[in-house]
């Protein structure tokens, strides 16, 4: 009711607009406040945005990773908002938050004064279609794999006005994704799992990130074969004998470890990745945050699969 | 209606199919060891074969898949053994093992141990042992409640244990909400599975399942004065308010034992019992010991669909027992024209 209401109201401005002859593809160039862009997001529907936006919050810490690595300082562009996980780039802290995830404030969010809102599809629903009601332009991405992360960088850039630092950016990702996936291969490929969590055990299968990473290493994701990520069984682990094991290492939140866990399983024991010790630890907020760092992600993953 | 041989007939009947399913538990799985590896695995200690298998084959088998098949089939029996005599304390077809509010107690206590980390160093422990505690506090503090001098009406003993499963299920989810956890965890222990139960496990729940069965079998004279009665059972020489007392101790801590090692498993201590009832009838001399033997044998299979149907993937159990418990149960109901 309330998506289609807000697509109705979105549908029902796009036709005032196009009759007031004011709609163009291209970023008007009069830069006052009444002036907008379009940009269609992931779900397909053309958002609205103002051609000179000054005040961005960001509900997604790719998105403010995205964000900082496009904007700068003199654009006159800042960014108001952001929510609790946010903590890339450092200075993003001082930034006011609007919430964790699953508490994200919708007050706190229309007090900011944001004329674009940043949003993710993992961003609660709820918040993003009730500001979008409101007025606010909300620019929600879909990020499952590398092209995603490029569509996304680029859309920012026409939102903020700076394609060309954009286009930059995607050719310097393009060119460390090609030189790692063009390096030294083995002749057999080593079988790789990446685990998510260790308790209920969730691995990565085809369609994510990370299973994407361990392909462009010229490497084999032994879950290949199942999609998204999955609550996996110890014996197909066992049975699938993976020779290395990639998993995110958290910040805080007491002594927990996926490794630790990993190797308290006596019947793990066999497997040839505990044996050979093969068990690499990642930063999850590099190698589970489909932002610009994805790069570095993956430059982590070849570093691990060709390492031994 | 009640013939001893019969009794024993389906008592014999159904430990073979106990022993049958989870023999066949530990025959299938995802990595397709064939069945004569498995056998000579198996036969090792007995045999002294020299193993030609390899050695993730023979953990599978003994570490994986027999304890789970063994935890399984002592899940189910717990479960079933609850449902069957809170059914009959409570002259209620609703009841089951979850009825006064076990269930979320036993799931604070997980959330609490989740959110937390470990708790007074017990390590691994912790979770089946908090869960454990909270589970059977909950119990007590319901029927502490509901107590009015040395009676405990049944209409108090329910609401209570509604008003303290919502009060507790609250708590639960305010810190679940307010410690931004990883929810996975927590969602999967509330939908009860086996994976990753291994014979740590196994240890915690043996000695309830091997005591607490045998109390129940030999008190099932007595649930059917209940069952009469409790002015006829007073009459004939049965302590109502003691084994009133005694049938939820009991009951509590074969519940509580089954959601510390699978968390919360639904449909089993509902459903089964009916079906044994509908098979053998409601005297709990043949009633108890059918259903718990079924309960056994019905999570031991639930348990094999869990970790093949989606492989190498595995479904929480509670998906299983539901998805097919529940349109057996239906069918049996209609076809016995709801006589339950």
């Amino acid at each position: 009711m309330g998506s289609r209401g807000a697509t109705l109201t979105l549908l029902f401005i796009c036709a005032l607009m196009l009759i007031a002859g004011c709609v163009s593809p291209d970023r008007n160039q009069g830069n006052t406040s009444d002036t907008t862009i379009t940009i269609t997001d992931f779900s397909g529907i053309p958002v609205q945005v103002p051609a000179d936006v000054h005040r961005v919050v960001s509900l997604s810490p790719s998105e403010t990773e995205i964000f900082y690595e496009l904007n700068t300082p003199d654009s006159g562009i800042e960014l108001v908002g952001r929510t609790d996980y946010d903590n890339y780039p450092a200075e993003v802290v001082s930034v006011p938050s609007m919430g964790g995830p699953k508490t994200l404030s919708i007050d706190a969010i229309i007090r900011a004064e944001p004329d674009l809102v940043l949003a993710s599809t993992v961003t609660n629903t709820d918040i993003t279609a009730q500001l979008a009601q409101l007025g606010i332009p909300v620019l929600t991405y879909q990020l499952e794999n590398f092209d995603d992360v490029y569509d996304n960088i680029r859309s920012v850039g026409v939102a903020l006005g700076c394609e060309e630092r954009a286009e930059s950016l995607v050719a310097s990702m393009r060119q460390r994704v090609a030189a790692v996936s063009n390096g030294s291969r083995a002749a057999e490929p080593p079988k790789v799992m990446y685990i998510v969590s260790a308790v209920p055990m969730y691995v990565a299968g085809a369609g994510t990130l990370q299973d994407e990473m361990i392909t462009l290493c010229g490497a084999t994701n032994i879950f290949h074969d199942k999609t998204r990520y999955f609550a996996v069984s110890e014996e197909a682990i066992i049975s699938r004998s993976p020779d290395i094991i990639l998993m995110p290492l958290g910040h805080g939140s007491g002594s927990y470890t996926i490794k630790a866990d990993l190797l308290k399983k006596g019947v793990f024991s066999e497997i040839p990745a505990i044996m050979s010790g093969r068990l690499y630890e990642l930063d999850e907020n590099v190698v589970s945050r489909p932002g610009p760092r994805i790069v570095l992600a993956l430059e982590m993953f070849d570093e691990c699969i060709t390492a031994g | 209606m009640y013939h001893r041989r019969l009794t024993l007939a389906a008592t014999a009947v159904l430990s073979i199919l106990l022993v049958s399913a989870i023999v066949l538990s530990v025959m299938i799985g995802v990595s397709g060891i064939d069945v004569s590896t498995v056998i000579s695995i198996l036969a090792e200690p007995l045999t002294g074969e020299i193993p030609w298998w390899s050695s993730a084959d023979a953990i599978i088998v003994t570490e994986i898949r027999l304890p789970r098949a063994l935890i399984a089939a002592m899940v189910g029996v717990c479960l079933t053994a609850s449902g069957v005599v809170l059914q009959g304390l409570f002259k209620n077809p609703m009841a089951d093992p979850y009825f006064l509010g076990i269930s979320n107690g036993a799931a604070l206590g997980a959330t609490i141990v989740i959110a937390g980390g470990g708790f007074l160093g017990l390590g691994f422990y912790s979770l089946p042992v908090l869960s454990f505690l909270f589970g059977l506090g909950t119990i007590f503090l319901v029927y502490s409640i509901a107590r009015m001098g040395n009676q405990v009406p049944v209409t108090t003993l329910l609401l209570s244990g509604i008003a303290i499963a919502a009060f507790l299920s609250a708590v639960n989810s305010f810190i679940l909400f307010t410690a931004e956890m990883n929810l996975h965890q927590i969602l999967f222990w509330m939908m009860g599975g086996l994976s990753g139960r291994g014979w740590d496990y196994f240890w915690i729940i043996l000695p309830f399942t091997v005591v607490v069965p045998l109390i129940l079998v030999y008190l099932a004279p007595q649930m059917n004065a209940i069952m009469f009665g409790e002015e006829s059972a007073m009459y004939a020489g049965v302590d109502v308010v003691m084994l009133k007392k005694l049938l939820i101790v009991l009951v509590s801590l074969i519940t509580a034992a089954a959601v510390a090692v699978s968390g919360i498993i639904g449909f089993v201590g509902l459903i089964i019992p009916h079906i044994a009832r509908l098979a053998v009838g409601p005297d709990h001399r043949i009633l108890v010991p059918v259903s718990l033997l079924a309960g056994g044998v019905f999570l031991v299979l639930a348990d094999i669909a869990a970790r093949v149907v989606i492989a190498p993937a595995e479904l929480p159990i509670g998906v299983i027992t539901a998805l097919c418990g529940v349109p057996f149960f239906l069918y049996l109901l209609r076809k016995n024209k709801g006589v339950l």
